[in-house]
């Protein structure tokens, strides 16, 4: 029998990531897959799993579960204030749950995404190719209450090599200003010399539309470029709107757009941007 | 034969971008549908495209010589091709155009001036082809709407423009393949189901494809509806 977790408590947006879609863009099909790819990986390394089995990803508020089983967690990305059964847990470090006992993660800080990773990865359905979840491409889009999840077969501790633990967070922003790095984007040179100067200039701040489709900035840029035909787009693509708003594409974006593509962020400064929030300020680098 | 004027560009740190210098026409998107199997051959690699742009993603890693790739796509797509002929399915798509599906046709039909079963007979009298799927799963941006049947999206857009629904937007016709916000004129919708996750053929539709609507009672529309749920 697998083991499995209950759950007491969803957190403010948490749902269940892998690697993501591939090879379904053509169909129109979101990429998807976790945001921080770098809390990801490290969670999955320090557990042995598979490098891309599925985890939750926790948003801002982290849930609270319950062990249904035996079962080795571990949590990476931002800081989640997690206990198990009141004692700290601390991020980067793999714990062995009990059978009964209860994980509660509270407010994120330091960033807002936080990866709560099991040994065996979690067992959701496989749809194209991902057993990641988003709406209404699979059954469930975000965690409720009283669900119940089946973990895979562990194989922590198994393997002779040395165990990977880790006590700091990299993927994780310590300044208050961050440096993303992008390219120019396709239709960068239609931008004037003033645009593209400003685009390096100003400090950019998260809007409060951000989610895991699209970071839209609340900074403007006086634009007189029209729209494009729908040309494809992926994530980490910075659109320019006939408005002047600024659109950074996440994870779940759309696979196509009309909106000129002004940038594309660096994919190593990609996890950083996964990290940010409403009010979150950042410069944009041209390279 | 047929030849188009390209330009190769990186998109980000994995993808190159291949833009056409010609306007969308039913040829390129022939020959934009046998360079996009041409390189997905290739290169071993998936390949979007849209009007006048593919997408090859994920062909560049660190051991990748990006001049050589460059050389190897530009060769493939500089061989002429030879034939403007595409052996397109026919979809025929059922559509209830009554009020019951179609929210916004009787303000549409005012606005541009033509009765309702004028609107029906010119949208279900032209094929449209479908150019390529995107925006969501299994969406087909189609060509070939009648000018009459013009009209710029709302301005404000719907929070909720139900599965299925066939709309107006611009100078397109589109159908809704799941529930999602757009600010499309919904004229109608159909109760076939266009896009399913858990098949190996996801998609009804694929580029390249035609469609064609056809006019259906809500009886029909309840009946079919009824069959695709037993």
């Amino acid at each position: 029998m697998n083991s499995s977790i209950s759950i007491l408590h969803p957190g403010f947006y948490t749902t269940v990531q892998d690697n993501g879609r591939k090879s379904y863009a053509h169909l129109g099909v979101p990429q998807s897959g976790a945001m921080d790819k770098h809390a990801f990986m490290i969670a999955n390394a320090i557990l042995n799993n598979t490098p891309g089995a599925a985890m939750l990803e926790c948003t801002l508020l982290g849930p609270t579960i319950e062990f249904n089983h035996n079962v080795n967690f571990v949590i990476t990305g931002s800081n989640a204030g997690a206990t198990l059964d009141g004692a700290q847990v601390m991020e980067g470090v793999p714990v062995l749950a009990k059978a009964k006992q209860v994980l509660k993660m509270s407010n994120i800080s330091g960033g807002s995404r936080s990866y709560l990773a099991f040994a065996g990865g979690i067992d959701s359905q496989t749809i194209l190719g991902s057993k990641g979840w988003y709406l209404p491409l699979t059954p469930e889009g975000k965690l409720t209450v009283g669900m119940e999840l089946s973990l895979g077969i562990s194989k922590y501790g198994k393997s002779k090599g040395a165990h990977l633990k880790m006590q700091s967070q990299s993927g994780v922003i310590h300044s208050s200003v961050a440096t993303i790095n992008t390219y120019e984007g396709p239709e960068f040179s239609k931008l004037t010399y003033n645009q593209q100067q400003q685009l390096s200039d100003h400090v950019f701040t998260v809007s409060n539309l951000w989610n895991r489709m699209a970071i839209q900035l609340v900074e403007t840029l006086p634009n007189a470029l029209k729209s494009i035909y729908t040309s494809p787009v992926i994530p980490g693509t910075v659109q320019l709107t006939p408005s002047g708003k600024l659109i950074i594409l996440m994870n779940d974006c759309q696979t196509t757009g009309g909106y000129p593509r002004v940038l594309q962020v660096v994919a190593s400064d990609f996890n950083k941007l996964a990290q940010m929030q409403q009010g979150s300020q950042f410069l944009l680098n041209v390279t | 034969m047929r030849q188009y004027d390209f330009h190769i560009s990186r998109l980000g740190d994995y993808s190159l971008l291949i833009q056409i210098d010609s306007k969308p026409s039913k040829y390129l998107l022939n020959w934009l549908l046998i360079k996009k199997a041409d390189l997905s051959k290739l290169l071993n690699a998936e390949v979007v495209h849209t009007y006048n742009e593919l997408l090859v993603k994920d062909c560049i890693s660190v051991n990748t010589n990006l001049e050589s790739l460059i050389n190897q796509v530009s060769a493939a797509l500089n061989v002429p091709v030879s034939s403007d002929d595409y052996n397109s399915v026919v979809h025929k798509i059922p559509v209830c155009y009554s009020s019951k599906y179609a929210a916004d046709l009787e303000e549409y039909a005012s606005q541009i001036k033509c009765t309702i079963p004028e609107i029906i007979e010119i949208h279900t009298s032209i094929e449209y082809p479908i150019y390529f799927l995107g925006f969501l799963p299994g969406f087909p941006y189609l060509e070939n709407l009648d000018a009459r049947l013009h009209l710029d999206r709302k301005s404000v857009p719907s929070r909720l423009i139900p599965k299925g629904s066939v709309a107006i937007g611009g100078t397109q016709t589109g159908i809704y393949p799941q529930d999602s916000p757009g600010g499309w004129h919904v004229i109608g919708r159909t109760p076939i189901s266009l896009f399913d996750a858990t098949k190996a053929t996801p998609s009804m539709f694929k580029a390249g494809d035609m469609i064609q609507f056809y006019a259906i009672s809500e009886s029909d529309f309840e009946e079919i509806t009824t069959s695709n749920n037993l």
